[in-house]
């Protein structure tokens, strides 16, 4: 019993090796931290969340989550202007964008945190849809 | 002869399948803004014994296009999946997946990856400064790189509100400056507009941001 248990444990650490390498070195490997929350939870950080609407503007002007502003990268620039004017470090920013399977969310995301540096930028998961299937 | 007929399903069934081999899977390039386009083409082989046809492109984002011309694929053709991307006001790594559906029923979805870097002539980082509310309001430094290739004829900046002090100090003429600020105030809001003139470029102005609490 006790070499057959031994070997599994070998077998086991064995494959954990690649594991971690893949996890520390892999070109598409996920990101330790995930940057998505879910609707209760955004929804639970009550005013602090300043809503981004990363979907393109025909969509933003049909409906919205309250308070949101737009943030597409059609108008990067002028947008941006706006949404700074609302924002400030003691506030967490929420982008979303369409559905769960959308990317433009997560590219406006990345763009916040990595060429403006504003820390705490969340991805809502499931999007537009997931806000309207709560708020029907 | 049920069992003779059902030797022969048996050994045809596999024989008779479509597959497909794809040269590439994913394809990366490089571009600038200013390009307005990135384009790529996926070539695919049909190894298998029957004609396969594209019947559908799904793509994760409005700025993504995915056609196929529709024909049917025969065994022993290629066929091609030509992807676009608009690069207009965009900046940085994106990384594009595009499902592909085919009436082959060994592999009726395929995922294919275009990365596109869109690298501009010249770059701010960061595009904002911001001081926390409790933080003595000391300079801070953007960077504006030029891109290799390119060389910076002139740079001037100025500011929105006469609070905020700054500073280009070259690092490198022509490829590397710091833009030192330095607010003199709290609770304040700013935009820095940098004119910088490269060669054989049109003139541009970048603009960033300066937040106090």
């Amino acid at each position: 019993m006790l070499p057959a248990l031994r070997q599994a444990i070998a077998i086991l650490l064995l494959a954990l090796l690649p594991t971690i390498a893949a996890g520390l070195w892999h070109p598409r490997r996920p990101a330790w931290q995930s940057d998505e929350v879910t609707l209760p939870a955004a929804a639970a950080w009550g005013n602090t969340v300043l809503w981004i609407d990363a979907r393109p503007d025909p969509d933003f002007a049909a409906a919205h989550i309250p308070g949101a502003l737009p943030l597409n990268e059609d108008h990067w620039d002028t947008m941006l202007s706006a949404v700074l004017d609302q924002w400030d470090p003691r506030r967490k920013i929420v982008v979303y964008c369409s559905s769960l399977s959308c990317q433009t969310s997560r590219d406006v995301g990345r763009r916040l945190r990595d060429e403006a540096n504003i820390p705490n930028v969340f991805v809502l998961q499931g999007g537009w849809e997931a806000w309207k299937k709560e708020h029907p | 002869m049920l069992k003779r007929l059902l030797l022969l399903f048996i050994l045809l069934a596999p024989a008779a399948r479509a597959d497909l081999q794809w040269a590439s899977t994913h394809l990366s390039t490089t571009v600038a803004p200013s390009d307005r386009l990135a384009t790529a083409e996926f070539t695919f082989t049909n190894t298998g014994s029957y004609p396969v046809k594209v019947i559908g492109t799904h793509t994760s984002c409005g700025c993504t296009a995915a056609v196929s011309d529709g024909k049917p694929v025969a065994p022993g053709q290629t066929g091609k999946i030509e992807v676009t991307f608009k690069t207009l006001n965009r900046r940085g790594l994106y990384e594009e997946p595009i499902l592909v559906d085919t009436n082959d029923p060994n592999a009726k979805e395929t995922s294919i990856f275009l990365s596109v870097l869109i690298r501009d002539s010249i770059e701010l980082l960061p595009t904002l400064l911001f001081w926390q509310p409790d933080e003595p309001l000391t300079a801070k430094v953007i960077r504006i790189t030029v891109t290799q290739g390119f060389t910076l004829q002139s740079i001037y900046a100025s500011c929105s509100n006469l609070d905020v002090q700054i500073n280009v100090d070259p690092v490198t003429p022509g490829s590397d400056y710091k833009l030192i600020v330095t607010p003199h105030a709290h609770n304040l809001k700013a935009t820095i507009s940098i004119n910088a003139a490269i060669q054989g470029k049109p003139p541009r102005v970048l603009t960033a941001h300066v937040r106090t609490i």
